[in-house]
């Protein structure tokens, strides 16, 4: 027969005068359940556990504190361990002493009834592939593969683009110190392409993942480049020859490229793509390349992944300036965006790094437009962009350090200059240089008689309208994530907040963490950012990462699961705080790595068609019996 | 034959006809009284019937013949448990064809040993609150026909449950007559001895019915299916009827009139106006 060894603690004696432990002791002694009963002063002390000599496969009624302090005491042989918060729930909860011990026999023997009916659930970690798939190449998901590969551990990088880089590659410089950009992130991303550990999939994008934390199944559907990155070598041969000129995304389409490309000197890998929306296949290139690395009939490819962590970084779009018609991006040429500007000061830019209008007159007044998208509740998101105040300043200092004579103004709600030397190297170096602030919404941007743009405004700290006339207009952008990052998220089973951004697990205490466990996040997929936060989150999402694989085996809290019999009636789903559970067909489907075996849907469920663990009918009903038994 | 009738037979005719359906579930004569039929033929479509004694609800067999295009002829409270099934996703809207035919409430069905003659409107029809279906495809107008409610306002007369508790058999034609319970297994039925036991233990017989009218709470369509098929007449619905009027009051909920509409036990969060 089975039966139970009751472990009473008094907790260094304070709980003896609120309960009769001497009568506890009796009713247990006479039971024929008990086996023993043992009191203990201090179960929490080091060396009380040892000394007890439990046995280690015997199952224990342990009455003391919350099990919140004693169950890494008991870790070892969980499972069989019921717990009783004597303490909490009856000497500090009841009136007297009677009531307290009343109530502590009866939860006892509920207890006792339910330690003999538990199974033992099985202990056996989760084997951990080492192995960990970084999802976007822009600074921190570079940041985040090189942290992980120094650590010792396989990645793979899946970018979008045929280089990774992302939006830094574009920069022209780095807020608040302006040092170059790309001389800041070129030498890491040829260490990320150097780098033994680190597999970089150029042209590619995760169609589909499977499994669960530790051991991923992800396929990456390789887009054609129509030309083989083995073969080719850079030389850029092809590039003389091909006849078609295509606009460089990477310039924000400002510069023209070959329909045969590399997109910037600095790319990684330094290989050449063919744009087939441009190319006229007149076979040229393939004729001039001297290693016969061109192949117009390539197809897309294929790549499975095995991986056991992920890491999503696939940054966020800026929001489209078309979607506010006042400021007539698109229509008036000399209204640019944040991203152009960035390209025709950059000395590797169109014009070669001097600001030129479109009709390749110097500007000599320039205004910014501070929150476009951002802080609004239309078409944009509510949120600050955390990034253009800065950007924005620095852009002022970049057009006055090229030329000392222009004239800039900056169109703000609230300057924001919150971060590490921004309040110096910025703001008070624009005052210094006089950079005129103009705290304001503009209501319009209209064209002036003499082809420059009219700014109307007003001001809210004076309260004086007005109207400005200036050569070029730039409107700072917010960001927006784009709907290719929402059917990501869809895919991988995460989260997004209102605005679209990946959701956290918690705000505070896990803010890499998504809902599923094993996926993690970085960067401004995230929520906006600037460079030096999208970097300390692909370091902060590797140290989790690792972390992980460190630790070779992982013990998921137990998952609910679901039997033959569901009628998928739904009702489970509503009760899931989760998202843990989903349809499949006519049944649900539990999500082992997203379920935190809470139990809520076992009470959901009419006809116990969800099972968890030792919380079924079977314990629990002689558990109540006996608890409410005279 | 009512001119009502007369309608039904040629529409199910017609979808027969036009292999619209595969099967038209509706009620048929037998023995001096009615009981559900299924009809797969056109021809025999002239055997349905409408009239006061088709207590029965239909709906009980969607459940059964999923994968079936199916024409079914539903009352105001077989509407009701139709759409109770969509949302619970147990029945495809788009696999079958409704039939509703304009209700003027069913009698109480004859029970072995009482009087014949003492034939009188089924009480829970006097608390209908849809004389048609909520979703239908076809609608059967009964012209002319006065609704049967002779006195619609039901007393709120206490009743001693504990003693109509005790004369229940714990035969389960309740649970088999409902068109909701539908669980693969059921948790009262007692194939678990730890809940409620197969037999009739008369200790169990209050959780034996309380459980069953938690289950049903905010679901039930008060259809009278189970009432009805009670051989003690245990006046089942009236139980479930006051826990709906308490969601009533409380949500603003009643069961089986919107396929959109949510139960509140599911989505209510705490803390959460509306």
């Amino acid at each position: 027969m089975r039966r139970v060894t009751l472990v009473l603690c008094t907790c260094y004696s304070t709980l003896l005068e609120k309960m009769d432990f001497e009568k506890l002791r009796n009713v247990f002694s006479d039971n024929p359940l008990v086996r023993r009963v043992l009191v203990s002063d201090a179960l929490c002390e080091k060396n009380v556990y040892e000394s007890l000599s439990l046995e280690a496969d015997g199952r224990i009624v342990v009455a003391a504190c919350s099990n919140r302090l004693l169950e890494a005491v008991f870790k070892g042989s969980m499972g069989l361990v019921e717990f009783v918060n004597i303490r909490e729930h009856c000497a500090w909860a009841c009136g007297s002493r009677e009531e307290a011990t009343w109530k502590a026999i009866r939860l006892v023997k509920g207890a006792v009834q339910k330690a003999l009916h538990v199974e033992p659930i099985s202990t056996e970690g989760l084997k951990i592939v080492k192995e960990a798939l970084v999802i976007g190449g822009g600074i921190a998901g570079v940041r985040c593969a090189l942290d992980i590969a120094d650590a010792g551990y396989r990645v793979y990088i899946v970018e979008k683009e045929p280089s990774i880089g992302g939006v830094m590659a574009q920069l022209d410089k780095t807020f608040p110190t302006l040092d170059c950009s790309i001389c800041v992130e070129g030498p890491l991303l040829s260490e990320a392409g150097r780098n033994k550990n680190i597999t970089i999939i150029p042209n590619a994008e995760v169609v589909e993942v499977k499994g669960k934390v530790g051991d991923f199944k992800v396929r990456v559907r390789v887009n054609p480049t129509y030309v083989d990155p083995d073969k080719c070598n850079g030389c850029g041969e092809c590039v003389n020859v091909c006849p078609v000129y295509q606009p460089n995304k990477y310039d924000a389409d400002l510069k023209p490229v070959k329909a045969i490309y590399c997109p910037f000197a600095q790319a990684v890998p330094l290989k050449y793509v063919i744009n087939r929306d441009y190319c006229v296949e007149c076979g040229l290139c393939m004729k001039a390349c001297t290693r016969a690395a061109i192949n117009l009939e390539d197809k897309p490819k294929s790549v499975e992944l095995n991986v056991g962590a992920i890491v999503v970084a696939v940054g966020s779009d800026l929001f489209n300036p078309r979607l506010k018609p006042e400021y007539h991006y698109g229509e008036y040429e000399n209204v640019i965006t944040n991203m152009e500007f960035e390209r025709i000061i950059c000395a590797s830019g169109p014009t070669g790094g001097i600001l030129l209008k479109r009709d390749g007159k110097p500007v000599k007044k320039v205004a910014f437009i501070q929150c476009v998208g951002s802080r609004e509740s239309g078409a944009g998101i509510e949120e600050c962009s955390y990034y253009c105040c800065a950007a924005s300043m620095k852009e002022a200092r970049l057009i006055l350090e090229h030329d000392k004579e222009a004239k800039v103004f900056i169109f703000y709600n609230e300057l924001r200059a919150f971060g590490k030397g921004w309040e110096d190297l910025l703001y008070r170096r624009c005052l210094e240089d006089g950079v005129v602030f103009i705290r304001s919404r503009p209501s319009e941007i209209r064209r002036a008689g003499n082809g420059n743009l009219l700014i109307v405004y007003e001001d809210t700290l004076t309260g004086v309208r007005g109207e400005l006339e200036v050569d070029m207009v730039v409107l700072a952008l917010g960001f927006k994530p784009s709907r290719r990052m929402l059917e990501l998220a869809e895919r991988l089973g995460v989260t997004v907040d209102k605005n679209g951004f990946i959701e956290e697990s918690h705000a505070k205490m896990k803010p890499l963490e998504t809902r599923v466990r094993g996926i993690f996040v970085a960067g401004t997929c995230h929520g906006p950012k600037d460079i030096v936060e999208s970097a300390v989150e692909g370091s902060g999402a590797a140290a989790l990462v690792t972390g992980l694989f460190r630790r070779g085996s992982l013990r998921l809290p137990d998952y609910a699961r679901v039997l033959e019999k569901c009628t998928g009636c739904g009702r489970c789903l509503t009760s899931c705080e989760y998202g843990a559970i989903v349809r499949e067909g006519d049944k649900v489907r539990v999500l082992e790595s997203v379920c935190n075996g809470c139990g809520a849907c076992l009470a959901a469920c009419p006809q116990e068609a969800i099972i968890l663990g030792n919380w079924g009918l079977k314990q629990l009903a002689p558990m109540v019996s006996a608890m409410l038994e005279d | 034959m009512s001119r009502a009738e007369e309608e039904l037979r040629s529409i199910a005719r017609r979808l027969l006809d036009r292999k619209e359906v595969e099967l038209i579930v509706g009620y048929e004569y037998h023995g001096g009284s009615v009981r559900p039929c299924f009809v797969s033929k056109p021809e025999e479509a002239g055997k349905l019937v409408w009239n006061a004694e088709c207590w029965f609800n239909l709906a009980r067999y969607l459940r059964g013949l999923r994968g079936l295009r199916i024409g079914i002829v539903a009352k105001g409270c077989d509407g009701r448990s139709i759409v109770e099934l969509i949302k619970e996703n147990q029945v495809d809207k788009g696999s079958i064809v409704v039939i509703a035919v304009e209700c003027t409430g069913v009698l109480k069905p004859y029970k072995y040993g009482s009087n014949s003659a003492d034939r009188r409107l089924a009480d829970y029809c006097r608390r209908c609150v849809s004389r048609v279906s909520p979703v239908a495809d076809y609608i059967v107008k009964q012209d002319g026909q006065a609704h049967l409610v002779e006195n619609p306002v039901n007393g709120k007369d206490a009743l001693d449950w504990l003693s109509l508790f005790r004369k229940c058999l714990k035969c389960m034609s309740c649970i088999k007559a409902c068109p909701l319970c539908y669980c693969t297994e059921c948790s009262i039925e007692g194939f678990k001895p730890d809940l409620v036991h197969r037999l009739r233990v008369p200790q169990e017989l209050f959780t034996f019915h309380l459980t069953r009218a938690l289950h049903m709470a905010g679901r039930c369509v008060e259809c009278g299916a189970c009432e009805s098929a009670c051989p003690v007449e245990i006046p089942l619905t009236r139980l479930y009827h006051e826990l709906n009027e308490w969601f009533r009051e409380n949500y603003g909920y009643v069961p089986g009139v919107s396929v959109k509409e949510a139960p509140p036990p599911l989505v209510f969060k705490e803390g959460v106006e509306d």
